[in-house]
């Protein structure tokens, strides 16, 4: 036996202690033997843990009986004992042993050889005992801290559950699942397959999906497995139980955008193909379209290259490379399986699939879209003409129009001068007509004039300020305005990139105008200006007659009045030139207004406007 | 020049309205002249060369130029002046019914002494007219009395 083993033995009887002793001896044991005669000595020399193993006699001076194994037991929970007993006692021997001593010896029966192999037995099964207690308890720590749900069926009822089982059935503690049928923690649906499944008498069993139903009624989806094992002699089993609805919910959401981008490329009506190894790998149907097959099989294995016209190739080869970043989109042209060649626009996002470099490709035909923008331009062209033409139109007619009218007008004048009050009165007022009717036409004709220059006499653009500008408008204006006893106000004007002549009539037609359409009471007049973002926006708000809403397109339009000439001068064409003016500066022009309530009249200028 | 013979002018313009309102216009004035009207440019050059029926016209002290007449229009004329010594000298006042840039800038060019847009109104004709009178006529020193 180990020479390091200690056996200490408490016996008060001194012969005893000797016989022991010597039969140690004779059986050749060399381990250490210590003794003490009472239980205070041995709490004591206890109290120093290198004892193996202790020879006890229960029956000593301050202790008897098995009070006096509790005692020694509960003070040296590592060491081994071994009742050293009379015949008389053996029954107290025995409760020991049932209490945990290791074993008992009746002092008469025993020899050396006995006593040596006992203290190596007691000693084995102590360590064996520890070790399962050890076990046991690494394993109840294991359990009560896991993650998982754990219980133990037996005989269809819960006889173990972790706290994880609790919580994952909503229980306050385990105590609320033990003696429930195990069978009816499960959803009714998924009773069929727990039975089928998980039984005393099956092997281990594979992971199931199945459904819970936590002591409130919900239902929650678990992944179940289990073992049996025999508990006691008797067969149960060990279940385990994942929550795995947030899973579930992640594979859903997972399934469900594949299916949505399935369905997008399905459906998309642009054509996608994805290349690897310079291959069609994948296309979809608008793919198919595009490149006139009957099936995906008729592109898939072929080179994507193969694919573009030869003019694009290098192009794509530059562009479109699974090494790239995201490909702006590029214009090139492919070539259908027929032959014929189209154009589209592309783009690309390179991607890993399945540890491949790949590159999905995205094409657009913008053939319709070529020909419209193609479309667009010539029309846009021909605009551009007929607007050019009208313009030179409008310039010759007024310009032609200047020499007949020059002569109408001078005559009807030198007649008026000559012969006023000297042909009778009717006289007087046929010439009158016609000197007022001359000098109307040579009005409109000079406005005509003015707005077919918009476009073609228009001076450059000089960064004009607009304060100098509005005092000379306004002095321009100054008989009109102090006749119709207007009062202007003003804010603070900026200054502005501008062609000042053309800005000086806006703000001087605004202005007429607000003068021109006043009511009974003298015009009130205020020309404002704010910054809203990139531009000015200009106002000349009056207190006049106001405009009906419903002319409001009406009276930007050339030559369209709303007054008789009685009622209010005028050719109708101010509106209109201030229209083609700000147009033409980048701006827009409009007008609120109610009758009766006065008119604002808006316009925009560019704020940062470089000629 | 003698002060007591009348100013000669020229006027080259073919349409009869504006020849007669100028004719009115400056009869109505203070300065003594003769108004003497060529229809097209071929006659206005004829008459200031005094050739063929012009033999025995006057040396013109001004000449009123339309841009706009037949067969040779105001700007050949107005060259073909400014080239001729024996013209060159001769004040041409361009009096035509053209605004145009272009108009304005070929004309002071051509070495037009002025350039006037004839005016739409009566009293703005007026006013023009009397201006000449005043300017050509009164304060300038014209070169024909010593060529």
């Amino acid at each position: 036996m180990d020479p390091t083993r200690k056996l200490l033995v408490v016996e008060d009887n001194p012969s005893d202690l000797r016989q022991i002793i010597e039969m140690l001896h004779d059986s050749g044991s060399n381990m250490t033997v210590e003794s003490v005669e009472t239980q205070a000595a041995a709490i004591d020399r206890l109290a120093v843990a290198d004892v193996d193993v202790m020879l006890l006699d229960l029956g000593l001076p301050d202790s008897q009986g098995l009070e006096t194994f509790v005692r020694l037991r509960d003070a040296a929970p590592g060491v081994a004992v071994i009742v050293f007993t009379g015949s008389s006692d053996v029954e107290v021997a025995v409760r020991a042993v049932r209490e945990g001593a290791q074993d008992f010896l009746v002092k008469d029966r025993v020899n050396g050889e006995l006593l040596t192999q006992a203290i190596a037995y007691a000693i084995e099964r102590k360590h064996a005992e520890q070790a399962l207690r050890e076990s046991e308890a690494r394993f109840r720590t294991l359990a009560e801290s896991s993650p998982l749900a754990i219980f133990v069926n037996r005989e269809d009822k819960v006889v173990l559950a972790n706290p994880a089982a609790a919580k994952l059935f909503g229980a306050s503690s385990p105590d609320q699942l033990i003696g429930r049928s195990a069978l009816d923690l499960f959803d009714p649906a998924s009773r069929s397959l727990v039975r089928e499944r998980i039984r005393v008498d099956s092997e281990e069993v594979p992971l199931v999906e199945v459904r819970i139903v936590r002591l409130d009624g919900t239902p929650v989806d678990v992944e179940a497995t289990a073992s049996p094992f025999l508990d006691q002699g008797v067969k149960a089993i060990q279940i385990l139980l994942r929550d795995i609805t947030e899973r579930k919910a992640a594979d859903e959401a997972l399934r469900e955008s594949e299916t949505r981008f399935r369905t997008l490329a399905e459906s998309s009506p642009l054509a996608i193909f994805v290349n690897r190894d310079d291959k069609v790998f994948l296309a979809n149907p608008a793919c198919v379209q595009l490149f006139g097959a009957s099936s995906p099989d008729q592109l898939i294995g072929r080179s994507a290259l193969d694919l573009f016209d030869p003019a694009s190739r290098s192009l794509v080869r530059e562009r479109i490379r699974v090494d790239s970043e995201e490909v702006p989109l590029v214009e090139v042209r492919i070539v259908r399986l027929d032959g014929t060649p189209v154009d589209v626009e592309a783009t690309a996002s390179p991607f890993l699939d399945q540890g491949v470099k790949a590159i999905q490709i995205l094409l657009r035909d913008i053939t319709e879209r070529k020909a419209a923008d193609e479309a667009l331009r010539e029309s846009t062209e021909d605009l551009l003409r007929s607007n050019t033409e009208l313009e030179k139109f409008a310039y010759v007619a007024s310009h032609d129009l200047q020499e007949p009218l020059r002569m109408v007008t001078n005559y009807t004048q030198l007649l008026q001068r000559r012969y006023q009050g000297k042909l009778g009165s009717d006289a007087d007022e046929f010439i009158a007509y016609a000197v007022d009717g001359a000098a109307r036409m040579r009005t409109l004709i000079n406005e005509l004039l003015a707005y077919s220059r918009v476009g073609t006499q228009g001076a450059p653009f000089v960064l004009t300020a607009l304060d100098g500008l509005l005092d000379d408008v306004l002095q321009g204006l100054e008989v009109t305005l102090s006749e119709a006893g207007a009062v202007v106000t003003r804010d603070p004007l900026p200054e502005v990139w501008c062609d000042p002549t053309q800005i000086a009539r806006v703000f001087q037609n605004l202005i007429a105008n607000a003068t021109k359409f006043h009511g009974t009471d003298p015009p009130k007049i205020h020309v404002g200006a704010r910054l809203e973002g990139e531009e000015w926006v200009f106002s000349v708000k009056d207190n006049g007659i106001g405009i009906d809403p419903a002319y409001f397109d009406r009276i930007f339009v050339i030559f369209q009045r709303l007054h008789s000439r009685a009622e209010y001068e005028g050719t109708g064409m101010g509106l209109a030139i201030c229209q083609r003016v700000v147009e033409r500066h980048g701006g827009r022009v409009w007008v609120e207004s109610k009758l009766g309530a006065g008119s604002t009249f808006h316009f925009t200028l560019p704020a940062e406007l470089e000629e | 020049m003698s002060a007591h013979s009348p100013i000669q002018i020229l006027l080259v313009e073919d349409n009869p309205g504006d020849v007669r309102l100028t004719r009115e216009v400056l009869k109505e004035g203070r300065i003594s002249n003769t108004l003497n009207v060529v229809e097209d440019g071929v006659e206005a050059l004829a008459f200031l060369r005094r050739e063929g029926a012009y033999a025995d016209a006057k040396q013109q002290d001004l000449v009123l130029l339309d841009l706009n007449v037949p067969k040779k229009d105001g700007r050949e004329v107005l060259a073909e002046m400014k080239a001729d010594p024996a013209l060159r000298r001769i004040p041409v006042i361009v009096l035509t019914s053209s605004s145009a840039e272009l108009d304005i800038h070929g004309a002071y060019d051509l070495h037009a002494n002025c350039y006037i847009t004839k005016p739409v109104d009566l009293d703005q004709f007026t006013k023009v007219v009397r201006s000449i009178e005043e300017f050509w006529l009164s304060i300038v020193k014209l070169p024909g009395g010593v060529a």
